[in-house]
């Protein structure tokens, strides 16, 4: 598939062929991350975009979205394809093959039904929030009806990128001493549904997956004396549903999922994580002339909680049972929208942890805009949010078209 | 007078008529369409001839934001718009494509006449496709001195209509129609006052005033042009095809020009769905 979309890419009759009804925007990307800590720097790169889309005959297209980074704190350049499909658009159906991005659910920087793959390592880092989603690589059917449509996406297993001591210190690190490392990854391909409509004014989805989690579980050969570290990426299927839709003058938002652990429905087994209960409620609001509040409460809800405590290995802190999380976002729009100040900020009352990131960006002109922002980082240790909190770091980046 | 003297070639059976008005009320009440329409009737046309004409339209639009000291911002996009009820229920499909940093945004919005619209947004960095919170019409569209209101229409329920006078300017016979939110919190004026083409019923300037009855902000029609729809039928559609608002406190003005306007296409329903709004529909877009 690759090599395939290589050849698209690079062949000639794609970017010279006059009919085709084609255009190429590049700009440029600059990102740094720099630690309030110890003034390190955490992301320090630069990023020329490409991107072009081309239709090639009337029902045919193709899309890509090259960047070409530098990376300056790793010391290391290279290219990285964010996007390369080939789309067929039939009357009420569409194919796509290739790499996407894709996105689904309606909950605000939290996600339930959205299984696709997720860079947080960008996201707490800094970067674009367009960083925050890694790329799908398969096929994407999508059909559309009178009143409901259905899409359905056949994609290869991507993991999650999660913050390495690479780029962040003091990570907690529980399997430190343990020599030997293996990665089992799953080759089969994963499959994702959606059916979705409108009902009244209420945009409202079904969802079904049937894949894998997209972030390990560790596995040890001897938990007295352990050698060897295996992570695997065990199978999950989630059903769940969502609705969005207006609500006195704001914005409702409900999503709630079942994320189902098919390999340890009992929650007896310490190395595959347990089945779980998602579930978010929204509701923003404009309250004056561009300025926006919006507040979430999430809940997850562990089951089969009394197998999991017991047969947690000695030495590791439980999770609770219920995971309560608030978010808040507030934005305002100033200056005819050239100036936007946003705060957006978890809170886990459960966890006893937070994480805010206080951001202002400027668009100085059309073709140059800038963006600068904090994250911020609270609790303890052993906590998501906490165990970044020797992470704090100060964000800015440009993004110029060329 | 005039009107007596143009019934009365008509013979006798509209002298008729006219007699038998007379006799009832005592003065010429005339037929619907001849002489002064009410305010209300005024305000109902005129919205009519500006934001519904035709049963569907696309337009591309160049919009310009000039701040005071003359730096200027460009925004290049395609509006289409399909009328689900004349007067009533619209949909809105409006796709950027330029500048870059907005390039492949695309707004739906569903206009539901007495209540809030529904607003989507797709953000194409990441492929989302957003609901937007849509109580606030006030708000700027796009950065520009225009506010959604303004791009879509407003509620004629409201607000309170009266017709100032019957004037002339720039050579053409206006109503002086006088325009006051009946909830002041509805609105970022407290009075509007439009200069509403006799002929046409295209307002060809409005001024708002806020509290103090200091005028803060003027509308201009700068271009008007006939369009014939695109299946050839009747006479056209008056179209503005270049209007200008400018802020009078901060000195920054918008101008939006129609490079291309065009009515009755044919647009599809499902333009107006998320499909399109994930991935715009090139035939009618370009």
């Amino acid at each position: 598939m690759r090599k395939f979309l290589i050849l698209l890419l690079f062949n000639p009759i794609f970017i010279s062929t006059p009919s085709l009804a084609t255009n190429i925007d590049i700009f440029d990307y600059g990102l740094t991350s720099t630690r309030l800590g110890d003034g390190n720097a955490i992301v320090l790169e630069n990023r020329l975009r490409m991107e072009q889309q081309a239709t090639l005959t009337g029902a045919f297209s193709l899309q890509y979205k090259l960047d070409g980074v530098q990376d300056m704190a790793g010391g290391d350049a290279f290219a990285e394809v964010r996007e390369a499909y080939l789309a067929y658009s039939g009357k009420n159906w569409e194919i796509h093959g290739g790499r996407k991005i894709v996105t689904w659910g309606v909950a605000d920087l939290l996600f339930i039904n959205d299984v696709f793959p997720k860079n947080y390592e960008s996201f707490f880092a800094g970067r674009p929030m367009e960083y925050l989603k890694k790329p799908s690589d398969g096929i994407f059917f999508s059909y559309f009806g009178k009143g409901w449509s259905a899409d359905f996406f056949s994609t290869t297993f991507e993991k999650d990128v999660l913050p390495s001591s690479n780029r962040f210190r003091r990570l907690p690190n529980p399997f430190a001493g343990i020599p030997q490392r293996e990665k089992i990854e799953p080759e089969k391909q994963e499959l994702a549904f959606r059916i979705y409509g409108t009902l009244k004014n209420f945009d409202v989805s079904v969802y079904f997956s049937a894949g894998y989690f997209n972030q390990p579980s560790f596995q040890m050969d001897d938990p007295q004396n352990p050698t060897k570290l295996t992570l695997l990426f065990p199978r999950l299927n989630t059903y769940g549903l969502s609705l969005q839709g207006p609500a006195r003058g704001g914005l409702l938002t409900i999503e709630a999922g079942y994320y189902d652990s098919t390999k340890d429905r009992s929650g007896n087994n310490p190395i595959i994580p347990n089945s779980e209960f998602r579930f978010l409620a929204g509701y923003q609001k404009e309250l004056a002339t561009d300025f926006t509040a919006g507040i979430q409460y999430y809940a997850q809800w562990l089951q089969d909680y009394a197998s999991y405590k017991s047969t947690l290995p000695p030495g590791f802190p439980p999770q609770d049972e219920i995971r309560h999380i608030f978010t808040f976002r507030l934005m305002r729009l100033l200056n005819y929208q050239t100036l936007r100040l946003s705060f957006f900020g978890f809170y886990s009352p459960s966890d006893g942890d937070s994480f805010h990131i206080p951001e202002v960006s400027y668009a100085i002109s059309d073709t140059l805009s800038i963006t600068l922002g904090v994250n911020l980082f609270h609790g303890s240790s052993i906590t998501p949010f906490g165990a970044l909190n020797s992470n704090d770091s100060i964000y800015f980046y440009f993004r110029k078209s060329l | 007078m005039k009107l007596i003297k143009k019934w009365s070639r008509r013979g006798i059976v509209s002298m008729g008529f006219l007699a038998f008005g007379l006799w009832l009320g005592g003065s010429v009440s005339p037929p619907t369409g001849e002489g002064t329409p009410s305010a209300d009737e005024i305000a109902r046309r005129s919205h009519l001839a500006q934001f519904y004409p035709g049963n569907d339209f696309k337009a591309q639009v160049v919009m310009r934001l000039i701040s005071k000291d003359g730096k200027d911002r460009l925004r290049e996009l395609t509006m289409l718009r399909k009328d689900v009820k004349e007067g009533g229920e619209q949909k809105y499909f409006i796709y950027f494509s330029q500048p870059t940093d907005v390039k492949d945004m695309t707004f739906l919005i569903y206009k539901y006449p007495g209540k809030d619209d529904d607003r989507w947004l797709f953000i194409p960095a990441v492929r989302l496709v957003k609901r937007i919170a849509a109580s606030d019409k006030r708000s700027s569209f796009a950065g520009s001195d225009f506010t959604y209101e303004d791009v879509s229409g407003r509620d004629l329920e409201d607000d309170s209509f009266r017709l100032l006078r019957e004037d002339v300017l720039d050579g053409k016979p206006v109503y002086v129609l006088e325009s006051t939110p009946k909830d002041p919190k509805s609105a970022n004026y407290s009075r509007k006052v439009s200069y509403i083409d006799r002929a046409i019923l295209i307002p060809l300037k409005e001024e708002y005033s806020d509290a103090t009855g200091k005028i803060f902000k003027v509308y201009t029609t700068d271009v008007i042009q006939r369009i014939v729809p695109k299946n050839g039928k009747g006479e056209g559609y008056w179209t503005i095809m270049k209007r200008t608002m400018k802020d009078l406190n901060s000195g920054h003005r918008t101008e939006v020009s129609f490079t291309k306007a065009e009515y009755d296409v044919g647009l599809p329903d499902d333009i107006f769905t998320e499909r399109y709004l994930r991935t715009p529909p090139q035939k009618y877009i370009q």
